[in-house]
């Protein structure tokens, strides 16, 4: 081992960049460091279980209109372990978009976000909007009538905004309706041109957290604590004290998500069929806001609701909260306008869920119609939803 | 000889010429990925209405009941009523989705976000705004002829 060392040391100087990461390792984490802290090494493992769980699945899959469908089906009910696979990667795109919430939410409540570590908060910014372009793409791969229909409307919303609507949609689309060039050009932003953007992303964003440390929970017009000021407040070394909470907290996601797989596989519904849209025709959970304004505002309004949230968390560290202060109780105004719009989001994802089904709530049968509004119904068959 | 890079008018314009040449490789890389990219214009369709599995007849539609279909209009919705049939586009004016006829409304209606349409393709019943396209549908021996409606 040690002439294997020796043999790259004398080419390439490694000695130098091995004292860096070293350092690097024993560097103290604030004080303030938690199982929370602990959220993005989840979300790493998840991204690595769609990288080759996908790879996997990119082997028996096949991208075309006519074998889709057929080829899903073969994967889930011939490959051995394929419906383990097809289901590990449904259910880690998921927990992906759960665990990237939840780590922006620990970041917001921090105020990881303030200078200097702006750049990191951009980059993570933009790593979640990858992450729901996987979503968007990956959806219509089974070709099924959920995902073919899902994606129809999801496509033509674009088509909406002025001028340029129409155009960007035919490009991205590949024609006039979602069809066989969709397929195509969805799978291969898919499979290589997010990845490809999101290894860089990642690499850039696990590289500025390691470079720059930690925040600390200081105003940021006061200087961040060194590493011995960290160490002698009670910080420890990020190994192997942190890594040990990582490491732990990454194998309880491995167990969720292998657990959800195996209880709940994923379903394949039936082929896709461009000239019947099936009733109650959803998208993924997480676009369920989106999806349920679109009832409410004009397309042009709905459409760009989403990309505009996303360019206010962008402006966040930029323009919008660029006050010193950390600690959630000094910044009211950002806290209470955080919680509000996500209450909102929340609150049209569920209005978007429960519309157009029936529920029996406390014994009353309620229809909730396409805005969600509920209206009482008599019970016929017995009690249920649909 | 002094080791400092050269400099002066012709320096400067074989640098602007190199910079230009850069740029024009990588707009023409990326206008060609454009071109390639670029939706080919779709085959014109047929006149007659087509199914999943071939052509569609008039027969196949009963009192009251509908077909959808692909023709050179795109896909269309034909309706048999007791003065015969009624074709409109079969595209929801909101967001795409594929409307149906349910004959127990007497309305045309959008599965996705609910929109209503009456059979002269007016807007009963948002999300929809626009109306859908009335289509001149005549059978024949050959099947279902769908073409744009004369105006006036």
């Amino acid at each position: 081992m040690q002439r294997l060392w020796d043999w790259f040391d004398e080419r390439l100087h490694l000695a130098p960049l091995w004292e860096v990461l070293q350092e690097n390792l024993r560097k103290p984490s604030p004080r303030h460091v938690n199982w929370l802290f602990t959220m993005g090494s989840a979300l790493l493992l998840l991204l690595g279980v769609q990288l080759l769980t996908g790879v996997l699945l990119m082997v028996y899959y096949k991208p075309s209109g006519r074998e889709a469908f057929a080829s899903v089906e073969a994967i889930m009910y011939e490959v051995p372990l394929g419906g383990l696979t097809r289901s590990a990667h449904n259910w880690g795109s998921h927990l992906i978009v759960i665990m990237a919430l939840l780590h922006m939410f620990r970041v917001f409540f921090y105020g990881g976000y303030k200078k200097p570590r702006e750049l990191t908060w951009i980059i993570g910014v933009g790593l979640l909007a990858v992450i729901l372009g996987f979503g968007f793409t990956g959806y219509l791969l089974p070709w099924d009538q959920v995902a073919y229909w899902g994606t129809v409307v999801a496509t033509e919303a674009p088509a909406s905004i002025p001028v340029v609507g129409p155009i960007t949609r035919e490009f991205m689309i590949g024609g006039n309706e979602v069809a066989d060039a969709t397929l195509g050009r969805f799978y291969v932003v898919h499979v290589f041109l997010l990845p490809l953007a999101l290894m860089g992303m990642v690499g850039l964003h696990l590289f500025l957290i390691r470079y720059q440390g930690i925040s600390s929970l200081r105003r940021t017009d006061e200087p961040e604590p060194t590493p011995e000021q960290n160490l002698a407040d009670g910080g420890e070394p990020f190994f192997p004290h942190h890594f040990l909470k990582d490491s732990a907290t990454m194998y309880v996601t491995l167990g969720v998500l292998v657990s959800l797989a195996l209880l709940y596989p994923a379903h394949i519904g039936t082929p896709a069929d461009p000239l019947s849209t099936p009733a109650g025709i959803k998208p993924e959970w997480y676009f369920l806001p989106a999806y349920q304004l679109l009832k409410y505002v004009p397309e042009v309004v709905g459409v760009n609701m989403p990309p505009l949230l996303l360019l206010i968390l962008v402006l966040l560290p930029l323009a919008i909260d660029t006050s010193p202060e950390r600690h959630p109780g000094r910044r009211p105004r950002v806290v209470t306008g955080w919680i509000v719009t996500s209450v909102l989001i929340l609150g049209l994802g569920v209005l978007g869920h429960l519309s157009e089904t029936t529920r029996t709530v406390l014994g009353t049968a309620y229809h909730f119609d396409v805005k969600g509004m509920p209206h009482v119904v008599e019970i016929t068959d017995g009690e249920g939803q649909d | 000889m002094s080791d400092s890079p050269p400099s002066g008018p012709t320096r400067r314009w074989v640098n602007a010429l190199l910079g230009l040449g850069v740029v024009g490789t990588i707009t023409g890389f990326a206008g060609s990925a454009f071109a390639y990219l670029w939706p080919a214009p779709g085959g014109a369709g047929s006149e007659f209405l087509v199914g999943k599995d071939g052509l569609l007849r008039a027969e196949d539609i009963g009192p009251d009941g509908s077909v959808v279909g692909r023709s050179r209009l795109g896909k269309i919705l034909v309706v048999r009523r007791r003065d015969g049939l009624v074709g409109l586009t079969a595209t929801c004016t909101h967001l795409g989705c594929t409307v149906a006829w349910n004959g127990a409304s007497g309305q045309v209606e959008c599965p996705c976000h609910g929109a209503r349409y009456n059979l002269h393709g007016e807007v009963l019943n948002g999300p929809a705004r626009e109306p859908l396209t009335i289509v001149s549908v005549t059978v024949e021996p050959d099947g279902i002829r769908v073409r744009p409606q004369l105006q006036g």
